[in-house]
């Protein structure tokens, strides 16, 4: 590839005519500068590759014309006259020149000297081409960092307006929230915590939570929860806590172990909230229905104690006609109070106090009267209802009330699902060392599916909207309730339509084995 | 010998019911409606068995069993608390206050006269 290269001859009369013929010759666009004062402007041109200088011409402007070749990437030739000696070499070198040419040069010399200085510029542009590369890679990386930079600022700013809005509604939040981490130190507390524990975070958060034992009543519960918490997954219950004004406060703990985000885990986590209000409601509404229940219970005692006396004669002889209605009264009153013992029970059903009053139970009383609010019932859709005891004599230590609820939970449920015209047998075998009660009915039976399910608490098979069958939906999982509390478990055996079998088992009270009570039952004759 | 059992019970519905239940089983009943009367006449029958309400005006049944157990004259006279309100844990309540027995109301009046003879046979 051959381009014209433009050059500068600074040198005069011969020398000039000399250089121009050579450097014409071996292809150079030559101009030669009538002075030195001149050479500025030729620079200022830009196209100019080379100045040859002749080194008489040039004199003293020899080194800023160096400068200028420097700056402006032009090469320079330097020019002698007569021979070129070593000196001149020596300089060309200092000056970066291509080469030197002298009085004995030729057109050849020349071409040679202007390939050097193509090759020199193509050099040159070559590793112009390699530092642009250089530059413009270098400036991608700039680019790149900066963005990165940025996109890491940006991060930041987001995890940081992240954790401010966390902080904020864990400061802000109605409950207490404390973190202890996985080695036992407090890492968390927010306000509502420290008002609750009555212990300042700066003064907790770093220290271990084992330390702080024996300060507040709640912090005792949070430390004792803590340790708790290793075998289980969570631990709630409620505590009582006097607060600065010694007035009682509930609150409920919450307390469970937490995984981070990569599933690991991180700590345990409580959540202190003031239940105070929703106790006292339940309180106020739980002595509410108590002042009720005491309400229609004091005159019913007398209605069905005169109405049982009336009609077993205690007061008089009475016709057939009239002791069937004072047994009828019985019947109706023992209805009512049932219903009454269920709507107690309604208010109790949150406190899961069933089964807690016990006392030793002789069986024979216990069952004496359990069918009595059934019996009206049965006899309408002539449900036949009995009631079968293989076990006279013997006790029980149980919570009386709630049995007797728990039983007749399972009694009125066979007699609704009973067929018409069917059967409700209530039975109490002996089965080992225990007892063992049977209600079975012969009705629509309990679908497999819904076996465990039908007690929970409200749960209905039938469409609340549409069944043909009352209640609450409260029954089974009351006596579910009672019957746990008492240490045994209700069974299920049922097909659809083909009726159901609902038993639990009850040890048998042996007296030599009970410290509890200290007195046993002596049974003695009935009177009346 | 007639055993007498004394009722303190300010509803005068349990007290005429009840005394028709246990003097038809032949015991000799007499009553008080608040617990001052009642331990007052406790003193001066020292029945064989007291049949106690709790909620009364005035004085309520557990401090009027605490008054009876506290004076020698009556402390050892059976004690049944007799209620128409669910206590919690009654029956470990009245046991610790030195009760007897803890019944609930409405009863079945064989109940009643089976309690009634259970700790009166005991005490014989």
């Amino acid at each position: 590839m051959t381009t014209t290269t433009n050059i500068l001859i600074l040198a005069t009369g011969a020398n000039a005519v000399r250089l121009q013929s050579w450097f014409a010759e071996a292809g150079a666009k030559t101009v030669v500068a009538a002075s030195i004062d001149t050479v500025a402007d030729q620079f200022a041109n830009g196209d100019l590759q080379a100045v040859v200088a002749d080194l008489t011409f040039v004199g003293d402007a020899l080194q800023s014309l160096h400068e200028q070749c420097q700056a402006g990437d032009v090469g320079m030739v330097i020019a002698v006259d007569g021979v070129p000696q070593s000196a001149h070499y020596d300089r060309g070198m200092a000056l970066s020149a291509v080469g030197v040419i002298g009085a004995t040069g030729s057109a050849s010399e020349a071409a040679k000297l202007l390939e050097r200085l193509r090759s020199r510029v193509a050099a040159r542009s070559r590793a112009r081409g390699e530092s642009e590369r250089w530059r413009v890679q270098s400036e991608e990386l700039g680019r790149r960092c900066k963005q990165q930079a940025e996109k890491f600022q940006e991060t930041q700013e987001t995890f940081n307006l992240d954790l401010s809005r966390m902080m904020t509604i864990i400061t802000n939040i109605m409950d207490g929230i404390v973190f202890v981490d996985r080695g036992g130190n407090v890492t968390l507390m927010n306000p509502v915590a420290e008002g609750l524990l009555g212990l300042k975070s700066f003064v907790a958060i770093g220290k271990p939570i084992s330390m702080m034992q024996g300060q507040h009543e709640l912090l005792d519960a949070l430390v004792e929860d803590h340790a708790r918490i290793e075998d289980q997954k969570e631990v709630i219950r409620t505590v009582e806590v006097h607060d600065s004004e010694q007035d009682l406060l509930y609150i409920k703990c919450m307390t469970s172990c937490v995984h981070d985000y990569r599933g690991r885990p991180a700590g345990t986590l409580t959540v202190l909230r003031d239940i105070t209000a929703d106790f006292k409601t339940d309180q106020l509404k739980n002595q509410y229905l108590s002042i009720v229940a005491h309400e229609l219970r004091t005159p019913l005692t007398g209605i069905k104690t005169f109405a049982t006396m009336m009609a077993k004669g205690t007061l008089g002889e009475l016709n057939d006609r009239q002791e069937h209605v004072c047994e009828s009264i019985r019947e109706q009153s023992v209805r009512l109070e049932h219903q009454i013992d269920k709507l107690i029970n309604l208010g109790n059903l949150e406190s899961e106090d069933y089964g807690q009053d016990r006392e030793v139970v002789a069986l024979d009383g216990f069952l004496a009267g359990m069918l009595l609010p059934f019996e009206q019932p049965a006899r309408d859709r002539r449900v036949a209802l009995s009631l079968t005891s293989e076990a006279e004599g013997v006790q029980l230590f149980a919570d009386r009330g709630d049995l007797r609820r728990a039983c007749q939970a399972l009694i009125e449920n066979a007699v609704k699902f009973a067929r018409d015209d069917g059967r409700v047998r209530v039975a109490v075998v002996a089965e080992g060392e225990g007892l063992r009660f049977c209600v079975s009915d012969d009705g629509i039976g309990v679908d497999p599916r819904y076996q465990r399910r039908i007690f929970e608490k409200f749960f209905q098979v039938e469409d609340p909207l549409t069944r043909h069958h009352g209640g609450a939906g409260l029954g089974l999982f009351v006596a579910r309730g009672v019957i746990e509390a008492h240490g045994s478990r209700i069974e299920v055996s049922s097909q659809l339509g083909q009726g159901a079998d609902f038993s639990f088992m009850l040890p048998i009270y042996q007296p030599e084995h009970a410290g509890l009570v200290t007195e046993t039952a002596i049974d003695l004759p009935r009177h009346l | 010998m007639q055993r007498t059992v004394l009722i303190i019970e300010d509803e005068k519905l349990i007290i005429v019911s009840t005394q028709m239940v246990l003097e038809a089983a032949g015991f000799r009943v007499e009553s008080a409606t608040n617990g001052e009367d009642g331990i007052t006449q406790a003193r001066a029958l020292t029945p064989d068995l007291i049949l106690l309400d709790v909620m009364m005006p005035g004085i309520d049944g557990w401090e009027t069993l605490t008054r009876l157990k506290r004076d020698s004259g009556t402390s050892g006279v059976p004690v049944v608390i007799f209620t128409a309100r669910e206590h919690s844990r009654g029956h470990q309540k009245s046991a610790e206050m030195g009760a007897a027995d803890y019944f609930r109301k409405p009863f079945e009046p064989d109940e009643l006269i089976e309690l009634v003879e259970k700790h009166i046979g005991q005490q014989a």
